[in-house]
């Protein structure tokens, strides 16, 4: 039996921000109804045979968006076709604006057990700027219900937003931890082609975001949340099951619009139009990617540096036939104030991680 | 002579670019049906892609064409002429297989530089001149000013001078006319021994290196043994014909005749163009006049882009020097580059247009070092070494003098931009020597200018002083002592020799610290912080510094979609091809293009 995470899409949103390029938006509850339709009828077509579900993301868009029991529907229905763990991790994202006590509670009864609120910042005038639809003051209601159920808290926060200091930042994760949230996400703001923050012709600063990170990095690790990955941060044991199985290339289901999926050795993604989607036209790519092959070596590469515990040079070399420390030999030595190796094992530095795209590069076959 | 030699013209056409030479060629061919209009594909001279784009010749294509007059029939071998300064010595070549010469003018342009650097070629070649007013379809155009200027500034009868327009086929009959009427009939003696003028040569994949020929006595035929005067070499002569415009094999080539000699010649290199081809049985006494073994000008180094195509670049460039005998090129190998090629060139145009075949023709991506011309250096021993390569340069310690070559440059241009031509100049370090109006709108000026100069941003910099009006003419006219010396650009603390140049004294603490600012904004960061200095014989001039980059990450691998990352590492991937790996630092290639065109200002 495969362990199987399963990502669900929901493309709902009550307002879109100003810095989203994804597949969301704002439709009708006919849209919505029909979605989730196509939606139980994607995961009814699927072969949970062979595979115990380990993980429910999830994900928009904004899942608190819609009807609760269009989740708890779906989470049955997974339910009733497939193996599920008993330490099973399911997540949902949700809005500050969006969340209720109401909702709280069927998503407990239905067997969620990790919320992840979109924060982005506790600045009010910088939520504004980006066109989040919450305030702060929003989010900390929130949480305080959410506390009341789960114990297994997230929230996303940005890096580099406009006129964002390092106050700002500081001031965010404090409130967090004030909160008892127990994972922390923290995003770097990217612009996206089309998008309202692009069209005001806002640009990131680069090395200030760094900074932010940089800053942010420090103060998460003094209040206890470990890095795990580049973005992620979390209390002891709160790490997110489902993200790791991301960066392990381990196996994943996507379903619904615009998701991604990663088992049998095939990466499929489905379209991101709405109502193709609805209309049951729902992969729209499918690559082949054997397991002992130069592309799996890479992105057994390229997302396990994102990591903090990095690879297994060992796994590198008998699995995928690369002998990192021989081939490389030079370009590690160049690199060391930027990357470790020890117990056979190869990972970043602090200096490293923001760094990582340059590093990864330098250290592929 | 014979009634055959009687009904044969030999002519050329001179024109300035874009007086509409290859236009008026294509219409001549087509007025005596040589090719059928459906065939006649737009400027049909023009054969190579690269020719057709820019509007100029570079290959000879000699065309032969039918035309009756007064019910006679006569044979009309048109010779084409490259148009460019860099390639006199092919017009002069092709101007002594003629009788004649048209010489278009633009009959809204006016007389032009490069016009009468060859027309005064044509003249010195005993050519009879025929000048022809072209564009009279223009509403700008002004036939009879110009015709004026034609006697005036070139010194001809021009008063009844066809005005036409090759573009709308108007009056082209009145040129063929006067072709048949005033271009003398080739003379020589088809029963001497063979002498014939190469004026060009090409190379065919089955027929070898084919001799372009303008017969001057005697005959040839296949089976004749030829040999080639200046190298000595005999061969078997396999095919001679004709182009119409296509090769045609004919029986034979007679004195007068114009037409091409295959003889099996593994090389381009021997069929120098200017040889003479005789009888190797019979040859002749004396061989044509003129012959000179071609010099490269400038040099710069060729390397590709991707070092794993070393092979690619070298087979490249020995095909390439099949059929351009006047490409030069050595194995060169750079610190900074990695393997390459050492190339010399008739002059700027001929170095961008190998360059641009090499990448067009053969798919190469290519970086270029800035161009060199040939130092004479004067060492403390005595001994003199010519240094075409900045690396190759002798220390100081060892050095008496340098000299460099120097031109003397004609500058045409209207009198309304003499003032900022003069400054130009005089930043270029240039002498000034005579002027002269030629009329009340051209003013001819006189420099004595280092060549160098004119190959560093020199067009640029008088095309866009004279709004594209002043035109330069230029000839090699000597070497002048001058105060050189090697300007390095260190980068991470190390000279990187691609990026040297040889520069005069006054001149190198400015270069120096612009070629600093732009490698500061082409070199893009790295984890490193990267310094980048100009010094002057170890004396360090410039500093800047590209800062260590801070980020460089995608956040977020957004539902589990790994294809944006793994997009973005293979353009990451991709991009590190075209870096060149310089100690720890890497550099784009695009990096060493940009500094070529740098303004010192």
């Amino acid at each position: 039996m495969n362990n199987l995470g399963i990502y669900i899409h929901v493309p709902f949103c009550n307002g879109k921000c100003y810095y989203c390029d994804f597949t969301s938006g704002l439709y009708s509850d006919d849209v919505k109804r029909e979605y989730f339709i196509a939606l139980s009828k994607e995961i009814s077509a699927f072969d949970f045979n062979g595979y115990i579900v380990d993980s429910i993301y999830f994900g928009g868009g904004t899942p608190t968006s819609v009807n609760e029991t269009y989740v708890s529907e779906i989470i049955s229905l997974i339910k009733s076709l497939s193996n599920l763990s008993k330490c099973c991790e399911i997540s949902i994202e949700c809005n500050p604006e969006s969340f209720t006590r109401a909702k709280a509670i069927v998503y407990k009864n239905s067997g969620i057990n990790r919320l992840s609120f979109g924060l982005q910042s506790a600045n009010d005038e910088i939520l504004k700027k980006i066109g989040r639809l919450h305030r702060a003051n929003d989010f900390v209601n929130s949480v305080k219900i959410a506390n009341d159920y789960f114990d297994n808290i997230s929230a996303d926060i940005m890096l580099g937003l406009p006129a964002q200091t390092k106050k700002d930042v500081l001031d965010t994760i404090t409130l967090l931890n004030d909160t008892e949230v127990k994972h922390i996400s923290a995003y770097g703001l990217k612009i996206e082609k089309g998008t309202p923050l692009e069209k005001s012709g806002f640009v990131v600063d680069e090395d200030y975001t760094a900074d932010l990170y940089d800053c942010a990095v420090k103060l998460l690790s003094q209040y206890g949340y470990k890095r795990y990955e580049v973005s992620n941060f979390a209390k002891p044991d709160f790490e997110c099951k489902h993200n790791i199985k991301y960066w392990s290339r381990e196996e994943y289901v996507g379903f619904g619009v615009s998701a991604h999926s990663f088992y049998n050795e095939k990466r499929k993604a489905n379209t991101p139009n709405i109502f193709e989607y609805i209309n049951g036209q729902t992969t729209i790519s499918e690559e082949i990617i054997k397991n002992n092959s130069m592309e799996s070596l890479e992105e057994y590469l390229f997302l396990g540096l994102r990591t903090s515990k990095g690879i297994n040079l060992k796994t590198l070399k008998e699995v995928y036939g690369y002998d990192l420390l021989k081939e490389k030999n030079n370009e590690i030595l160049n690199l060391r104030d930027f990357i470790e190796i020890e117990d056979n094992r190869i990972f970043l530095k602090d200096r490293g991680f923001y760094v990582m795209n340059e590093l990864i590069v330098r250290l592929m076959p | 002579m014979t009634d055959r030699q009687k009904k044969i013209r030999n002519f050329c056409i001179i024109a300035h670019i874009d007086h509409g030479k290859s236009t008026l060629a294509d219409r001549l061919i087509e007025q005596t049906q040589t090719v059928s209009s459906r065939e006649l594909q737009e400027q049909l001279l023009d054969s190579m892609d690269l020719e057709r784009e820019r509007g100029i010749t570079i290959k000879l294509t000699p065309v032969r064409m039918y035309y009756t007059h007064n019910g006679e029939e006569y044979e009309l071998n048109l010779i084409d002429t490259p148009g460019h300064v860099d390639f006199t010595f092919e017009v002069s070549r092709s101007l002594r297989a003629c009788e004649g010469a048209i010489l278009v003018v633009d009959a809204a342009q006016g007389v032009e530089a490069q016009t009468l650097a060859n027309v005064y070629l044509a003249i010195d070649n005993n050519l009879e001149i025929l000048p022809v007013i072209n564009k009279i379809d223009l509403p700008s155009a002004r036939p009879e000013i110009v015709r004026q200027e034609v006697e005036d500034v070139v010194g001809i009868d021009a008063s009844d001078s066809p005005l036409v327009s090759a573009k709308e086929g108007i009056n082209i009959d009145q040129i063929l006319q006067q072709i048949v009427e005033k271009i003398p009939a080739p003379s020589g003696d088809e029963n001497a021994p063979l002498k014939c003028l190469i004026f060009d040569s090409y190379y065919d994949n089955y027929k070898g290196a084919v001799c372009l020929v303008r017969v001057i006595d005697g005959e040839v035929k296949a089976g004749t043994k030829i040999k080639m005067m200046a190298s000595g070499k005999t061969y078997d002569c396999v095919e001679v014909g004709i182009f119409n415009p296509k090769p045609t094999p004919i029986s034979s080539l007679k004195a007068g005749n114009v037409g091409y000699i295959a003889a099996s010649i593994k090389a381009i290199a021997e069929t120098a163009p200017g040889d003479t081809v005789t009888d190797a049985n019979n040859p002749t006494a004396q061989p044509c006049e003129g012959y000179k073994e071609v010099q490269p000008v400038v040099y710069s180094g060729v390397f590709p882009v991707d070092g794993s195509r070393y092979n690619d670049l070298k087979d490249a460039l020995e095909r390439l020097k099949l059929s351009d005998a006047a490409l030069f090129y050595e194995p060169e190998v750079s610190a900074a580059l990695g393997f390459g090629f050492r190339c010399g060139f008739l002059g700027l145009l001929h170095m961008e247009i190998i360059q641009e075949r090499l990448e067009r023709e053969y798919n190469l991506d290519l970086i270029t070092t800035a161009p060199s011309v040939t130092y004479k250096v004067h060492k403390t021993n005595g001994e003199i070494v010519t240094v075409t390569n900045p690396c190759n340069l002798p220390p100081t310690t060892e050095t008496a003098f340098i000299e460099e070559p120097v031109v003397s440059a004609e500058i045409f241009t209207p009198p309304a931009y003499i003032g900022s031509i003069m400054e130009l100049c005089q930043d270029k370090r240039g002498i000034f020597e005579d002027m002269q109006y030629l009329d009340s709108n051209r003013v001819k000026m006189k420099y004595q200018m280092p060549l160098s100069e004119i190959v560093f941003d020199f067009f640029d910099g008088l095309k866009s002083r004279s709004r594209g009006y002043a035109s330069l003419d230029y000839e090699i006219s000597g070497y002048s002592k001058s105060d050189m010396v090697k300007l390095d650009i260190l980068l991470n603390g190390e000279i990187c020799d691609a990026l040297s140049l040889i520069i005069h004294r006054e001149k190198a603490t400015g270069r120096g610290r612009t070629l600093a600012e732009k490698l500061k904004e082409v070199i893009p960061r790295q984890l490193f912080e990267i310094p980048i200095q100009a010094a002057i014989g170890g004396k360090i001039i410039a500093r800047e510094t590209v800062k260590a980059m801070r980020k460089d990450v995608l956040a977020k691998c957004y539902g589990g979609d790994v294809t944006r990352k793994k997009k973005l590492l293979e353009k990451q991937k991709e991009g590190k091809k075209r870096m060149r790996q310089f100690g720890s630092v890497e550099i784009p290639s695009e990096a060493f293009m940009s500094i070529l065109k740098l303004d010192d200002n």
